[in-house]
């Protein structure tokens, strides 16, 4: 698929953030995406999650080409795909209680009742590590960390399939970082959810993901065993990625 | 309780006096029947311009009319004017506003070359115009009004929905399948609620000052209306010797002007959710 951004209105500019990438991600896998920013990852993530309308290409999910979905044949499916986004800061309605947010997506699908909502989010608050105590209060009044679990909590009340992490860890602490990370690790395996984990930051990456694609300027340049990438990459590109990131590793 | 002290407490003291002020000028005009010693427009010659006494608190009028009384009844129709002309504004602001600023597109810029005509124009020359053209009164007044303001409104109200428009929040609720209709009345209009506010009021107080000019001009409201820009008129050829005539229906047009943008400025801070002021909303 592709898309290119069109700015200006006498003098049409066109910026081509996602060039004829083509993919797909195994039921229960975890594909790693990593590419220095500005590359266009965010920009493939919300294509693959139909935020974002494309230009050509085709998109499937679990075997529907959905690529002429209408938003009204995608309501449904928005239960099963999901995205968490980068910036805790913005993520909730600031004016809405955490146990508003929470309950909100299962009252908007009309799934469940008030009471049958605040069950299933009170039955999701140990999974993501949050207590209840929480649920009273406003975003701003919640540490970063704890916003991006209610986010992963909002995102599971729906029992989604698969997930777009688009960068979930990089705006918090690195001592954070990996609680969130090891959360998004548990939850994954008790419900068997399918990951696209992006990252401008290799190393982690290389520790979540069961495949990485890399991606430079708009395209994919790579795409390979987690293993294979980091040990053989063969693009230049990837190349420059590993040795930085091994520097890195010696230095430490 | 609690909830008003704090709230109070946010707005900070000069807040709290403006609210005062404005309580005051709006409770007299409001009671102004119960309140006015003397039928507000009753002529009598042979007390022209009679000096402030225990009788006249505030003298007499050119036409021996009580200015205390007047000055009572001077603000009802001006204020009742401004809110209707600003709701008016507001309604039309925030229609043109969210759509422009939440589907952007061509439908941005039609709305936006509208925006830029209208503010370009002369706004107190423009109003004179169109009073003058379909006559002076409460109803060209109306027009003339929302004509020249609504342009302001809704560019105020475009800014702040772009603002909202990039916050992951509005992001996430789409992909859990929010509509553009939920996602504007859910999360685009609540989170503007506080500028909004702040916008209408300080709206109401500029408005007021503008009806004040026009009934000034003679555009406006009409003799023998009681109405503060009309008495500061009527005042004018007799200043120099009775200055309180002009004194007292100036102060109260730039009391009231001054206070609603006061409260304008002090809700500006006490709603922003960002700060600790606006502890109380939660
Ligand atoms: N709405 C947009 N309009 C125009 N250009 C955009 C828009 N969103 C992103 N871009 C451009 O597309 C490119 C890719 O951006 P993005 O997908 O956010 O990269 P990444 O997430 O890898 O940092 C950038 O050059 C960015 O400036
Ligand atoms: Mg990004």
């Amino acid at each position: 698929m592709s898309k290119a951004f069109q700015s200006g209105w006498l003098r049409q500019r066109k910026h081509e953030a996602v060039k004829h990438v083509s993919f797909s991600i195994g039921k229960g896998e975890t594909l790693g995406l990593i590419g220095e920013s500005g590359c266009g990852k965010s920009t493939l993530s919300r294509l693959m999650v139909k935020l974002l309308p494309f230009d050509q290409g085709k998109l499937f999910f679990e075997d529907t080409d959905i690529t002429k979905y209408t938003m009204k044949q995608l309501f449904p499916l928005r239960t099963k795909m999901q995205i968490i986004f980068q910036h805790p800061d913005s993520a909730l309605h600031p004016r809405q209680t955490i146990l508003q947010s929470l309950v909100e997506p299962l009252l908007l699908h009309q799934i469940t009742d008030r009471k049958q909502a605040i069950e299933r989010v009170m039955d999701l608050l140990a999974p993501v590590g949050l207590n209840e105590e929480i649920l009273s209060r406003y975003p701003h009044q919640v540490s970063g960390g704890q916003i991006q679990r209610v986010v992963i909590a909002r995102a599971l009340t729906l029992s989604p399939r698969f997930i777009v992490l688009d960068e979930p860890t990089s705006m918090l602490d690195v001592s954070v970082q990996a609680q969130v990370i090891d959360v998004l690790k548990t939850i994954q395996k008790q419900f068997d959810l399918t990951y696209l984990f992006i990252s401008h930051d290799l190393d982690l990456v290389a520790h979540v993901s069961d495949r990485i694609a890399v991606m430079c300027k708009g395209e994919i340049v790579e795409l390979d065993q987690s293993k294979k990438v980091l040990n053989e990459p063969v693009h230049p590109y990837s190349q420059k990625l590993v040795n930085a990131f091994r520097g890195y590793q010696t230095n430490r | 309780m609690i909830r008003l002290r704090l709230f109070l407490h946010s707005l900070g003291p000069i807040g709290v006096i403006s609210i005062v002020i404005l309580i005051v000028l709006l409770g007299s005009s409001l009671l102004a029947p119960w309140l006015a010693p003397y039928d507000p427009n009753q002529i009598r010659m042979s007390e022209r311009l009679a000096p402030i006494s225990g009788e006249h608190w505030l003298g007499t009028d050119t036409l021996g009319r009580d200015v205390f009384s007047r000055l009572l009844y001077g603000g009802r129709v001006s204020i009742m004017l401004a809110l209707a002309v600003t709701v008016a504004t507001m309604l039309i602001g925030l229609i043109i506003g969210t759509l422009a600023g939440y589907f952007g597109g061509w439908l941005d810029d039609v709305t936006q070359a509208g925006i830029h005509i209208f503010q370009g124009l002369p706004g107190l020359s423009f109003m004179i115009a169109i009073a003058g053209t379909l006559g002076p009164g409460v109803e060209s007044m109306f027009i003339a009004l929302v004509v020249t303001s609504w342009a302001d409104f809704s560019r105020v109200v475009r800014g702040e929905v772009m603002k909202i428009r990039e916050e992951s929040y509005i992001e996430g609720i789409r992909a859990i399948g929010g509509n553009h209709m939920y996602t504007l009345i859910r999360y685009v209009i609540p989170n503007m609620i506080g500028p909004i506010i702040v916008l209408f009021t300080v709206r109401i107080g500029r408005v007021i000052l503008s009806i004040a000019s026009l009934s000034f001009l003679g555009l406006g409201l009409q003799p023998p209306t009681p109405d503060w820009g009309v008495m500061v008129n009527d005042a004018r050829p007799f200043f120099r010797s009775y200055f309180h005539l002009i004194l007292a229906p100036g102060l109260c047009i730039a009391l009231i002007s001054f206070a609603i943008n006061c409260i304008g400025d002090a809700l500006r801070d006490a709603l922003d959710t960002k700060t600790e002021k606006a502890g109380w909303l939660s």
